[in-house]
């Protein structure tokens, strides 16, 4: 395979995988060889080492892209940024709900709320508000739930203890729509 | 000259009068519209696969097609302001069914190329920091699930019976269409021969107008109050 063709590949094998990647499951889905494969990961790092905002990782036999270690004040500027403005009110319903209501999928709570809420509980899930837990029915896709510590810091030990509890979490509005 | 237009069935009478029209090579104006009415009323008057919900569109661009063809024979005729407004509105409408006809087969060839970009998930390998809110308490919490709750709209009595009818319908709507599918063609008395009472039909009647809507079934009905026959549209 042409190497230009092969380093482009890689990098986007990289780049959608976000996690380490062993250079070996590189090859086999490339279809290159191994040493070529070792060719391109070098020609790809050469790049970066140009200026730019990435760079590739490598530890024993894996592979990760990452932000490049000469930007790591701007990019903890921004993560803060994004936890430290105040809790938006959808923020806030969707935090109730999950309490009330978790463990339960984005579906559960997308119909409930009426609206997309993935950037929500993305940066309810960076603040540490929920935690996201593997799916028992469905392999792919995870629940949500308040986490501990946030229980915790509200002087709670577990959901049960939350004000009225026990009849709001099985109020039957909220029993409609999810079984829509 | 003889020109047969293609057999296949034409989806809406803006299609079938760009196809005739560029077929002679010709842009679309007024001109060229007045040249095709005769092949476009042609192909109405012989093609019965246009099926009853089609056939008021195709109509409706008949008779301005026929306002655009007397103006060309007889130049000296006058309009109303209302027509004149009518012709106009139908050159507009075909020039903006071929500028979007031509971008959907270019989006077609897109789709079916299958190049797509995949993202990521923002902020993959971020770890978590807690960051609770401030001022913030357990009653909060309560308060906004409270307020949800209170959104959503409270469920009456009698909307249930309207979501039971529902079902009924959609019940009926298969059950017609299994009858059709082992038939093939069937007549609308036929398939309310055996309805218990009013609602029954009626419920029936409904189901094949939905059917229609959803080009399930395709109907034919001779004249007013004639059998209505019903068959698998293809």
């Amino acid at each position: 395979m042409d190497q230009d063709k092969l380093k482009s590949i890689v990098e986007s094998i990289l780049f959608v995988s976000g996690e380490p990647v062993k250079i070996s499951r590189l090859a086999k889905v490339s279809g290159a060889a191994r040493p070529e494969v070792e060719n391109a990961l070098m020609a790809l790092q050469n790049d970066y080492a140009r200026n730019r905002g990435m760079v590739i990782i490598k530890k024993e036999d894996e592979v990760q892209m990452a932000t490049s270690p000469e930007n790591a004040e701007t990019i903890s500027e921004l993560v803060k940024s994004e936890i430290q403005e105040n809790l938006s009110r959808s923020a806030l319903e969707t935090l109730s709900i999950v309490a009330y209501r978790g463990p339960m999928t984005r579906a559960d709570i997308e119909a409930i709320r009426g609206v997309n809420c993935s950037f929500t509980l993305r940066s309810l899930l960076m603040r540490g508000l929920l935690e996201r837990i593997d799916n028992p029915e469905n392999s792919r896709g995870y629940l949500y739930k308040i986490s501990f510590e946030f229980l915790k810091k509200m002087g709670v030990d577990s959901v049960e203890k939350l004000p009225d509890w026990e009849s709001l979490s099985k109020d039957a509005r909220i029993e409609n729509i999810i079984s829509e | 000259m003889i020109y047969k237009v293609k057999t296949d069935k034409f989806e809406g009478p803006m299609e079938l009068l760009l196809e005739l029209i560029e077929k002679e090579k010709m842009d679309v104006t007024e001109l060229s519209m007045a040249r095709v009415a005769g092949e476009y009323l042609e192909y109405i008057k012989n093609n019965e696969a246009i099926c009853l919900e089609h056939l008021s569109e195709f109509l409706s661009v008949a008779s301005r097609l026929i306002l655009i063809k007397s103006r060309s024979l007889l130049p000296t005729l006058k309009f109303s302001d209302e027509e004149e407004e009518e012709i106009k509105d139908l050159t507009l409408q075909l020039e903006e069914y071929k500028k979007f006809k031509e971008a959907s087969e270019k989006l077609g060839k897109i789709v079916a190329a299958k190049k797509v970009s995949y993202s990521r998930e923002g902020f993959g390998g971020v770890r978590s920091v807690f960051y609770p809110p401030e001022n913030f308490n357990l009653f909060d919490l309560k308060k906004y699930f409270e307020l949800i709750l209170a959104e959503i709209p409270i469920i009456e009595e009698l909307q249930e019976e309207i979501v039971a009818e529902v079902v009924t319908l959609e019940e009926r709507i298969n059950e017609l269409e299994m009858k059709i599918r082992r038939k093939m063609e069937t007549s609308f008395s036929d398939l309310v021969a055996n309805a218990s009472d009013k609602v029954e039909i009626i419920i029936s009647f409904l189901a094949m107008l939905e059917m229609i809507k959803q080009r399930v079934v395709q109907v034919e009905q001779g004249e007013l109050f004639s059998e209505i026959k019903l068959s698998m549209s293809s």
